[in-house]
């Protein structure tokens, strides 16, 4: 039983369990991973720990999280993709979108895939207006992702975890 | 009409039921918080299983308040109680609370000089009423407060005014039929019609001025976790003297009508 409850061509996306700590450790340990969304480039047992719990919480109240993504030909786990409620000064909550995946599994068109589907879904199922998204301002990547995917340029919002400036986007829905 | 207001406002300030308003917001907040907590609880244990969706509203519309958490917490709670013991507390809850209504009947029947309704009867009718009026309560929350943010949710564009309304509608079927239950039906619509309209636009009234306050407002700066229960206990305040004036203006337009009529008689 895989237990997929979202997929897409190529990718499933799992509810976090109580079990699943390994899959943290092994996504947030990686050094690829980490370089763009902390200050000291890499995460802490500690701070590993508090991620998960942090997912766990977000699933259980509300329902979202950033899922963990699998290749659905092999059930490898490749990363993370999904919403968080975020609050911006003049817009109140919105929701957040975002994806973690293996340094293994980048170039490959997986980012957008899953993005795409979690837009949908957010859009779709939870019906929000508007989606918020960010990413390091060194990295280039996902910048081309985000603005293919038809997100559009907020302003620079501050980001703690990394002490920067990051630009963000907003996706209205229209 | 005039007339019928002098008198009315006679008999509220010099008649010998001025106790009723107060009794009945008593019986409200003392039995129907139980009341409608107990039915919460009832709901939140055995139908409700998962929040996430709810709670997802709440916080995109800006309401960072944890339903999930609350009712796991009230779970956790009262996982250990019996539902037998549950069901026992909600019945002799229902019972006292029937108290109040009991009272404005006798007091009905003592204004209008109608024959005393049985005791069975009266038992009765008072858990109708209660749970009638519960159930205004509860629509009154849904549509005050939720109505908006579902409709929103489903992407309905359904016209304020139109919900407002539902609301009125909702309001003045139940006040009618209040009214016709403590009399046990023996007065006409049109003697009712009067004290019922009155009674409904100012409930509607308070429904929409409590919701204005309370959200220009933040009570909870004073009151804390409270602020609710304050701003419930007025309300129940307030509706418990817009359900007696209403009665009042009906017992004096039959005390104008009935001294008419004998002068046209004489």
């Amino acid at each position: 039983m895989n237990n997929y409850f979202m997929k897409t061509k190529r990718l499933g996306f799992k509810k976090w369990n109580d079990n699943d700590l390994y899959l943290a450790i092994k996504l947030y340990s990686n050094p690829h991973v980490t370089k763009f969304i902390s200050a000291e480039g890499v995460f802490s047992d500690e701070m590993i720990r508090d991620r998960f719990n942090l997912e766990l919480s977000l699933q259980k109240k509300y329902g979202y999280c950033y899922w963990p993504v699998f290749l659905l030909d092999n059930d490898a786990f490749i990363g993370v993709c999904g919403l968080r409620p975020i609050s911006l000064p003049d817009k109140g909550y919105v929701l957040e979108i975002g994806i973690h995946l293996l340094d293994t599994y980048w170039h490959c068109g997986y980012a957008s895939e899953a993005m795409s589907k979690v837009i949908k879904y957010a859009f779709d199922d939870l019906k929000v207006d508007n989606l918020f998204a960010g990413h390091n301002p060194n990295n280039v990547r996902s910048k081309t992702m985000l603005l293919s995917l038809g997100f559009k340029f907020y302003q620079e919002c501050y980001y703690e975890p990394t002490g920067l400036m990051h630009p963000s986007y907003l996706y209205n829905y229209d | 009409m005039i007339n019928v207001l002098k008198n009315a406002i006679k008999i509220v300030y010099h008649g010998e039921y001025r106790w009723i308003p107060s009794s009945l917001a008593f019986y409200f907040i003392i039995s129907f918080i139980p009341l409608l907590f107990g039915l919460s609880l009832f709901i939140i244990r055995y139908f409700i299983s998962d929040l996430s969706l709810i709670n997802h509203i709440l916080v995109i519309n800006n309401i960072d308040f944890d339903l999930a958490s609350f009712v796991q917490y009230v779970k956790d709670d009262f996982k250990d109680a019996s539902l037998v013991i549950s069901i026992a507390v909600f019945v002799v809850s229902l019972f006292f609370s029937c108290n109040g209504f009991r009272g404005i009947m006798y007091a009905i029947e003592s204004m209008y000089d109608l024959k005393k309704i049985s005791f069975f009867k009266s038992y009765l009718y008072a858990i109708l009423l209660n749970l009638s009026l519960l159930l205004v309560i509860i629509i009154m929350i849904v549509l005050t407060n939720f109505l908006p943010l579902i409709l929103d949710f489903l992407h309905i564009d359904l016209k304020l005014n139109l919900y407002f309304l539902i609301l009125l509608i909702v309001i003045f079927v139940i006040i009618y039929l209040s009214y016709g239950l403590v009399s046990d039906f023996k007065l006409k619509f049109k003697d009712i019609i009067l004290g019922v309209l009155f009674s409904t636009i100012m409930i509607f009234l308070m429904i929409i001025l409590s919701n204005y306050i309370f959200s220009m407002t933040r009570f909870n700066f004073l009151y804390g976790s409270l602020a609710f229960i304050i701003v419930l206990a007025h309300f129940f305040f307030y509706m418990s003297w817009a359900i007696y004036f209403g009665l009042v203006l009906n017992v004096a337009y039959l005390q104008y009508k009935n001294s008419n009529k004998k002068k046209y008689i004489l």
